[in-house]
């Protein structure tokens, strides 16, 4: 059964990743054509530069962004503010993009750092805040979407990519350990918050990108929160809810390492093991996983893995539902994003899954849901890299307690 | 009226005044302030998207939500737009959205190309304009809920202070104590990046949407022998940004607007010299390096400012 397999040892070298980053946005700039990107959102500032996003909240993020210049055909990308100590860039004064003074400043250091190509260059950029609309930054350059751009250098990761993944997965996973023996009758979801954050610090994990999800599951849809989509309602703010035996709660969390983000889910049962039918639910979950692991191949479509992972679930899908949360998917990619491609399952419809493929480098989570309205239901998260052959897990091995795997 | 209406309706009224016909939110603080809904937190930076539209005229809101927990109840069921990956969707919603097709003006609080290219397929001749500024200027002073709400969050954020300078021992697990303690308190989500550096130690929260939020050395001196002692005290309606240069002590110091989070006035040596401040606001306002640092969050009054974090955490 190729569940709960430990992943392999993968070693970070940080001169590689930057390198190998590096090379590949020159490359792919080449290719769209761009004389110059001007990056703003925090995942790219780092992709670009290794100047690593902050765990904090988005005012704080944006207020006094660090701001990533890339000129095709430079050895070195400038960065604009952050802290350029240790990284390989050619360090400029901060900008504060978010007040106009602030967007004024980035606008005369972009004049001074683009040259002739603020003057009709092709110029890609991810974000403008009003302030840099209003004073006019980049006007009289040809400015398109750096999306399309981004989005084809995550796509497939690195070696040391999936380094940084594999350490925020194991990392991430050894705190929800100790949270998971913090979680007795009577607790606060804020007491196992503040165990998770801490243990995360002590993991050197500095950067908690969502606020930890301890959701207790009502046992029928009917009885939990209306939804657009008829169906489950997952992940939702709680508040601070006190654990009582028996409940049924699903965890999720996510935070970075090197920039690179984790995905924890796993099921668990408060004060007592699970029940019969909520044992019956993790094992057709596990039906699911299997199902999907052996349908992930490079050059598999997205649809036959969703094919394979619906289909491990059918008998028990009277109405033909496929085996996840219908708002979400089968599978998520995750990288310097949280959630990015490759997504399998989702409203994008069949004949996106049927045109996509799986490429090496791609890295999968994979996360089904089981729900039998009145039992409840499982659900967990597991993430797999596609490689030549295969697939091999990042940060695997986590256990399913208090579930049991059948032997 | 509850606070979160108070609040829609003075960002009604200042998009009323800038002419914006509707509005495409897509910064969560924004979204916060007009609607009350409680969305799961995420850290960082966000691309522009549009979670949140508001007719100005009718203020009928649509929100990007699949659920309703943690909606307010003025927001109804058929009025979420669930979680979306399809672009097309994004695009039939704004299209469908009542008011969108003969908007005239429509404001966005951030953009990119890509949400230009869309948004010019649905209103081809309406204007889009950066709104951000109109409702950060809305959100500038602060309602008595509102100062409740930020001195509560100071409160959490102190927990994490006095917790970290009571721990004996290295910055990294005195950090680690500060971040639980500010958990165990009521908030699992830090406003800016705690500060555990030696005898500087430096928390803030963002609890039910509001920031709180302090910063103490170790042994500190008296309130009145703080590194920013004279700039709170300079902190009075009317005062300027120039005006806080002058009472500025030598070395770091930042006076800016804190309430669903980082605000606006931004005023330090190189920025804000000629904000004007007005009774109401709430500032976060620190000074000083190495052996003396101290920040606290402070209520603008017709007095003397009030400081709304706790004097001894």
């Amino acid at each position: 059964m190729p569940i709960a397999r430990a992943a392999p040892e993968l070693e970070l070298d940080v001169e590689r990743l930057r390198r190998d980053r590096y090379a590949k946005l020159q490359f792919q700039m080449a290719v769209d054509g761009f004389d110059a990107l001007v990056l703003l959102h925090a995942p790219h500032v780092a992709y670009a530069t290794d100047c690593l996003p902050k765990g904090v909240d988005a005012t704080h993020a944006s207020a006094n962004r660090p701001v990533a210049v890339v000129l095709a055909d430079q050895p070195q990308p400038c960065l604009l503010g952050g802290d350029p100590e240790g990284l390989d860039v050619d360090p400029h004064p901060a900008v504060w993009p978010d007040i106009d003074e602030g967007a004024a400043d980035l606008g005369a250091q972009l004049e001074a750092i683009l040259g002739q190509h603020a003057r009709g260059g092709r110029v890609g950029i991810d974000l403008m805040t009003g302030a840099m609309r209003r004073t006019g930054v980049l006007s009289a350059a040809e400015i398109t979407d750096a999306a399309n751009t981004m989005g084809a250098v995550k796509l497939r990761k690195t070696v040391d990519e999936l380094a940084c993944i594999h350490q925020a997965q194991a990392r991430t996973s050894r705190a929800m350990a100790s949270v998971q023996e913090a979680l007795v009758p009577g607790v606060r979801r804020s007491e196992l918050a503040a165990v998770f954050l801490r243990r995360l610090r002590e993991e050197g994990i500095d950067a908690n990108m969502i606020d930890v999800i301890f959701q207790p599951m009502a046992r029928r849809m009917a009885d939990g929160p209306r939804t657009t989509t008829g169906h489950l309602a997952f992940p939702t703010w709680s508040g601070d809810p006190v654990y009582a035996e028996g409940d049924l709660i699903w965890v999720d969390a996510g935070s970075d390492y090197h920039g690179y983000a984790s995905d924890f889910g796993r099921t668990w049962t408060v004060g007592r093991p699970p029940t019969g039918a909520e044992q019956r639910c993790f094992e057709r979950w596990l039906a699911v996983m299997d199902a999907s692991y052996e349908a992930i191949a490079p050059g598999a479509s997205f649809a036959e893995v969703c094919a394979a992972a619906t289909a491990a679930d059918a008998a028990h899908q009277p109405d033909g539902e496929r085996p996840w949360m219908p708002h979400f998917y089968l599978v998520h990619g995750v990288g310097i994003e949280s959630a990015e491609m490759p997504f399998l399952g989702t409203d994008n419809g069949p004949d996106f899954d049927a045109a996509n493929t799986l490429e090496p480098g791609m890295v999968m989570v994979l996360e089904p849901a089981i729900w039998e309205d009145g039992t409840g239901g499982y659900r967990a998260e597991e993430i797999v890299a596609v490689t030549e052959n295969g697939w091999i897990p990042l940060g695997g091995g986590h256990p399913y307690d208090p579930f049991e795997v059948p032997r | 009226m509850s606070l979160h209406l108070q609040r829609r309706t003075r960002a009604v009224e200042a998009l009323a005044a800038a002419g914006i016909d509707m509005l495409v939110a897509g910064r969560q603080d924004h979204i916060n302030y007009i609607t009350g809904a409680h969305q799961l937190w995420t850290a960082g930076t966000r691309p522009f998207g549009p979670v949140c539209t508001l007719n100005v005229a009718t203020g009928e809101i649509f929100l990007l939500s699949t659920w309703d927990e943690g909606v307010p109840d003025d927001i109804d069921i058929d009025h979420l737009h669930g979680i979306t990956w399809n672009g097309a969707i994004i695009y039939q919603r704004l299209a469908a959205n009542p008011g969108m097709a003969t908007a005239q003006r429509v404001g966005v609080d951030a953009w990119s190309p890509g949400m230009a290219g869309l948004l010019s397929a649905v209103v081809p001749n309406a204007d889009v304009v950066p709104v951000d500024d109109v409702l950060l200027q809305a959100r500038r002073t602060k309602m008595p809920s509102e100062v409740d709400a930020i001195r509560a969050a100071c409160a959490v954020a102190a927990e994490a202070v006095a917790a970290a300078l009571a721990h004996s021992g290295t910055d990294a697990q005195r950090l680690a104590a500060g971040v639980e303690a500010m958990a165990q308190a009521g908030s699992s989500t830090p406003a800016a990046e705690p500060r555990v550096e030696g005898n500087i130690v430096d928390f803030s929260c963002i609890r039910s949407h509001y920031e709180g939020g302090l910063g103490r050395t170790a042994n500190a001196a008296s309130p009145a022998a703080r590194p920013h002692a004279a700039l709170i005290a300079a902190c009075v309606p009317g005062a300027t940004g120039q005006d806080l240069r002058r009472a500025a002590p030598d070395g770091e110091w930042l006076v800016r607007g804190s309430g669903m989070g980082f605000e606006p006035p931004v005023i330090n040596a190189r920025y804000g010299a000629s904000e004007v401040l007005e009774e109401h606001m709430v500032l976060s306002v620190s000074a000083g390096t190495g052996e003396e640092y101290a920040r606290d969050t402070v209520l603008v009054t017709e007095s003397t400012p009030e400081i709304l974090s706790p004097e001894e955490p």
